[in-house]
């Protein structure tokens, strides 16, 4: 299992390593022999020879960074996508994909193209926040955090539908994108960790096959904790 | 309406006082009684503002012990009066009621976030930063945003006293003409050649994204650092620690005034040498700077010993969701160089506001508590599970960590069986669940 993680160090807008530790160990738990390609900007890309592609959120100027050194592969990227190959796009990562981001400033990056969606990144206003969020496949919901600034506009199909939180746009619940195997939400840090279930999901497409029975005592018990949390404070006023 | 607002906010902190209230209700009252009543006051002729992610606390009230050492009149704002309305009553109650400052200086500890709201109604003289890191993220979104909330927050002609070593800080610099004092640690024995710590912030200049190069770190992204891409570089300080030994707690700035800290530790180092540049600028000489800050121990309570049972032990307060004041207690437990156990307690991660978010616990440097003389570690409260799971990828022996949820049987534990001397590192927002449960032999005091 060939694994590529796109700009360690320039997206990590905080622990978004985790995703790739608890990765690694679960397909290695599965028997699978995994090496990871950690990649900088400027580092050549050979998108068609990974199983698995994954990047997190970072602030908006990495972010754009991050864009122009992609933006060569955008073609791969859509090939890759088109294949049916995997990708997992966390925070402001999945915006790159889109038509074009038009930033705080008002200038206009183009996006790499593979989603039918324009970004508009706000000046003052920044949605950090707890969340809770549903994955239509999945029984138990997702938790995690949100902290970005963009507000989607175009025609997706979501990943997840917020409990908690704000969805790609004031006034929908519809949370990040998927298309093919390629899969985006806002959700910061390290998803995976947080989202034992939504892990197991992930691994099972990523392998093909129903993955053998392990257990995760602590993250289960993690996930229940801060879902627990999440759901008796969701009624309550903001502060 | 000028006294009458000043007299009211005196008289409503007075009665609050007595009540025990917060100091904010007065301020706000002075402030619908007369909106401008900032712009009307007279201010001393030196205003000092402190801001940054960490060591804002620690500078000022190493700032104000020099000064008064010195024998200036100051008035500070402690903790917690960081908003306007605290700001208010905390400037007019220095005030006379004809609405003259009586203090030779006010010292403000101003939030990064709120500095922009407050420098609308007064200018600071003098603008210290300490650093910018990622420091409570739930609120403060990225230090890059806090650096664009900051830019709005120096007005023309204040003078900027900043940290030359940290890339981010070092870019309010550029584009503006303020006069700029630099203060920087140089190259010491322990300063690294390869970053340090589980993220690298520094890795790319802030300013144009380009790779950056270092000549050397003094922790994560502060050092000597040069972008090849814009040119954007560490500046000379004019003030600067250049010696130091932590195993002897003492450091020597500008070549020969030393200083004995009662802490060790490059990040104490940090904030004495900013209030020493700060106090500078402000028009002291360097000796009797020195002289106050030699052997100064912190009044704010962050380092706490007690006895647990048996044992010996000491309380690091960090703050949650700041992966680097984290680092800084791992890094001193670990530097004790005696055998020591260590209890993590993450039970509410504010005291503040609401938050369930734990992705924090992946930027610490817990890997460097993967060491023969940390003999127990011991994971207390709430998200004990997700601090467990985060250790369980550390390459420490499992047979070394125990996941004690509940806060007194972990307390209990290390009474019983913890080794050696023992450390507890905690936030504010949960660090008297422990000292409750131990016998607190000197508070506040390094």
């Amino acid at each position: 299992m060939k694994i590529l993680y796109l700009y360690p160090d320039l997206m990590n807008l905080y622990g978004e390593s985790g995703n790739l530790c608890a990765l690694e160990r679960r397909l290695a738990d599965q028997g699978e022999d995994v090496s990871v390609d950690r990649k900088a900007p400027g580092e050549a890309l050979e998108i068609a020879a990974y199983d698995w592609i994954y990047m997190g959120a970072g602030t908006e100027r990495s972010q754009k960074a991050a864009l122009e050194h992609l933006r060569p592969c955008a073609g791969a990227l859509r090939e890759a996508m088109d294949a049916g190959k995997h990708a997992l796009f966390t925070g402001n990562a999945a915006a790159l994909l889109g038509r074009e981001i038009t930033d705080a400033a008002g200038q206009v990056w183009q996006g790499l193209g593979l989603l039918d969606v324009a970004v508009r990144e706000r000046r003052d206003t920044r949605y950090t926040g707890d969340a809770i969020a549903r994955h239509p496949e999945l029984e138990r919901p997702l938790v995690g955090f949100f902290n970005h600034c963009e507000d989607w506009e175009g025609d997706v199909e979501p990943l997840l539908q917020v409990v908690m939180g704000r969805g790609n746009r004031e006034g929908d619940s519809g949370e990040g994108f998927r298309k093919n195997n390629f899969l985006g939400t806002h959700l910061i840090g390290p998803v995976l960790v947080k989202n034992p279930h939504f892990h197991y999901w992930l691994l099972s497409r990523l392998l093909g096959r129903t993955p053998e029975p392990r257990e995760y005592l602590y993250e289960e018990k993690a996930w229940q904790v801060t879902y627990d949390a999440l759901a008796r404070r969701k009624d309550q006023p903001a502060e | 309406m000028k006294t009458i607002a000043i007299l009211a906010c005196k008289l409503l902190r007075f009665a609050g006082k007595l009540l025990g209230k917060g100091s904010s209700l007065p301020g706000s009252v002075a402030l619908k009684l007369d909106p401008d009543i900032l712009q009307k006051i007279k201010l001393p002729d030196r205003v000092i503002a402190v801001t940054g992610s960490n060591g804002k606390t620690s500078t000022v009230e190493m700032i104000a012990h020099v000064l008064r050492q010195n024998g200036w009149k100051v008035a500070y704002n402690r903790e917690g009066s960081n908003q306007i309305e605290g700001v208010t009553t905390f400037l007019l109650s220095d005030c006379t009621l004809g609405g003259t400052c009586r203090s030779d200086v006010i010292l403000l500890e101003s939030d990064e976030r709120f500095a922009r709201h407050t420098f609308r109604h007064f200018t600071p003289t003098h603008y210290v930063i300490t650093n910018l890191y990622r420091d409570q993220l739930t609120r403060n979104g990225h230090p890059e945003w806090i650096f664009d909330i900051l830019q709005d927050s120096i007005h023309p002609g204040t003078r900027l006293i900043l940290n030359a070593d940290d890339p981010l800080v070092s870019c309010f610099a550029l584009g503006r003409d303020n006069p700029v004092t630099w203060f920087g640690v140089e190259r010491l024995p322990f300063s690294e050649t390869q970053p340090s710590g589980r993220y690298r912030d520094g890795a790319y200049c802030p300013h144009c994204k380009h790779p950056m190069e270092y000549e050397y770190y003094h922790y994560n992204h502060i050092g000597a650092y040069r972008c090849p891409g814009c040119g954007h570089h560490r500046h000379t300080p004019e003030d600067a620690v250049t010696q130091a030994s932590l195993e002897e707690k003492h450091l020597i700035l500008n070549g020969k005034y030393r200083v004995d800290m009662a802490v060790s530790g490059i990040y104490h180092m940090y904030n004495t040498l900013a209030a020493f540049s700060a106090c500078r600028a402000l028009g002291l000489a360097e000796e009797p700077i020195a002289r106050a800050l030699s052997g100064y121990a912190l009044q704010n309570g962050r380092i706490v010993s007690f006895r647990a049972g048996e044992r010996a032990g000491t309380l690091l307060t960090s703050k949650h969701e700041n992966s680097i004041s984290y680092d800084q207690s791992i890094r001193l437990a670990v530097q004790d160089g005696r055998d020591v156990t260590v209890l993590v307690l993450v039970d509410a991660i504010s005291r503040k506001y609401f938050t369930s978010e734990t992705s924090w616990l992946w930027d610490i440097d817990f890997e460097r508590l993967n060491a023969p003389q940390v003999k127990q570690i011991v994971l207390a409260g709430r998200y004990s599970n997700d601090l467990a799971v985060r250790f369980s990828y550390c390459p420490i022996p499992p047979e070394r960590v125990r996941v004690i949820g509940d806060i007194g049987a972990a307390v209990d534990w290390v009474k019983e069986h913890g080794e050696g001397y023992i450390y507890f590192i905690t936030c504010f927002s949960d660090k008297d669940k422990l000292l409750t449960r131990v016998q607190v032999e000197q508070e506040g005091r390094a």
